[in-house]
């Protein structure tokens, strides 16, 4: 751990993960009915070893980047898209997001109340 | 298309294509007993054809790639017209048969359901990311 801020901007790398997983999702979701599209998420392989490397606690990492899905069932027209798995999907991001924040509110609360004695 | 709120504009972009997709269906079944349109034809059944909107460079590896899904066309239903018997029909031809519209009521109703369910599943993805965008909000405003 280097520096005031590390926890800080590793959180905020974490919530920027999760926003493009959210996206990931929302396009697949958009996509349902598009043919031959194939269901894509976020390559949290990567994520992690961006999260890991020393300088995302120096500041937050500024790409993540999405893979595609394999295993998943094609529909006739090449689709692969589970509308339920996307929603859970959607659901289970959106708790994730809501843990970051709740971590992110209690350290800057720590901050605030070691700043102010 | 791209921002803190692009995510929304992803999934706008579903619900403008399933809208489409109600209306065409709609524009079928209201249309399902039409035996002549302007060019002589019984009514052709038609079909929205979607594709993924990805950016000119489209690679699926670069977030700012996704811009939802967009409507390319809408193409008629070249199954051939059922015939039937019907003398007395204003339509009919020298032997007494009139071609219908090759609209199936049932294949237009499973079509009505998936574009509203799909339809629901990206009004869900919209409430979800307004939550978060919410939460972070209450962050800036020292709340918890």
């Amino acid at each position: 751990m280097s520096g005031i801020f590390s926890q800080v901007n590793l959180l905020g790398s974490a919530l920027k993960g999760v926003d493009a997983n959210h996206r990931a999702v929302s396009q697949n979701i958009a996509n349902v009915n598009t043919p031959g599209y194939k269901t894509q998420q976020v390559n949290y392989d990567e994520l992690m070893r961006q999260l890991e490397s020393r300088n995302a606690q120096d500041s937050v990492i500024d790409n993540v980047s999405t893979e595609t899905v394999s295993g998943l069932a094609e529909r006739v027209d090449g689709n692969n898209v589970d509308l339920e798995r996307e929603v859970s999907e959607l659901k289970k991001n959106a708790l994730v997001f809501q843990t970051y924040s709740h971590l992110m509110a209690s350290k800057l609360d720590t901050m605030r109340r070691a700043i102010s004695g | 298309m791209s921002g803190p709120f692009s995510a929304i504009d992803i999934s706008a972009s579903g619900l403008a294509a399933e809208r489409m997709r109600m209306e065409i269906t709609a524009n079928n079944i209201a249309n399902a007993g039409t035996t002549m349109t302007e060019t002589g034809d019984p009514y052709r059944r038609q079909a929205v054809v979607f594709s993924a909107a990805m950016d000119e460079i489209g690679t699926a590896n670069s977030k700012e790639g996704y811009h939802g899904v967009q409507v390319v066309g809408i193409e008629g239903d070249m199954t051939d017209f059922p015939e039937v018997y019907n003398p007395g029909h204003p339509h009919a031809n020298a032997d007494g048969f009139v071609r219908l519209s090759n609209v199936k009521i049932p294949e237009e109703m499973v079509d009505l359901i998936t574009a509203s369910r799909s339809y629901e599943a990206n009004t869900r993805a919209i409430s979800l990311f307004k939550e978060m965008v919410e939460k972070t909000l209450t962050l800036l405003q020292g709340g918890r």
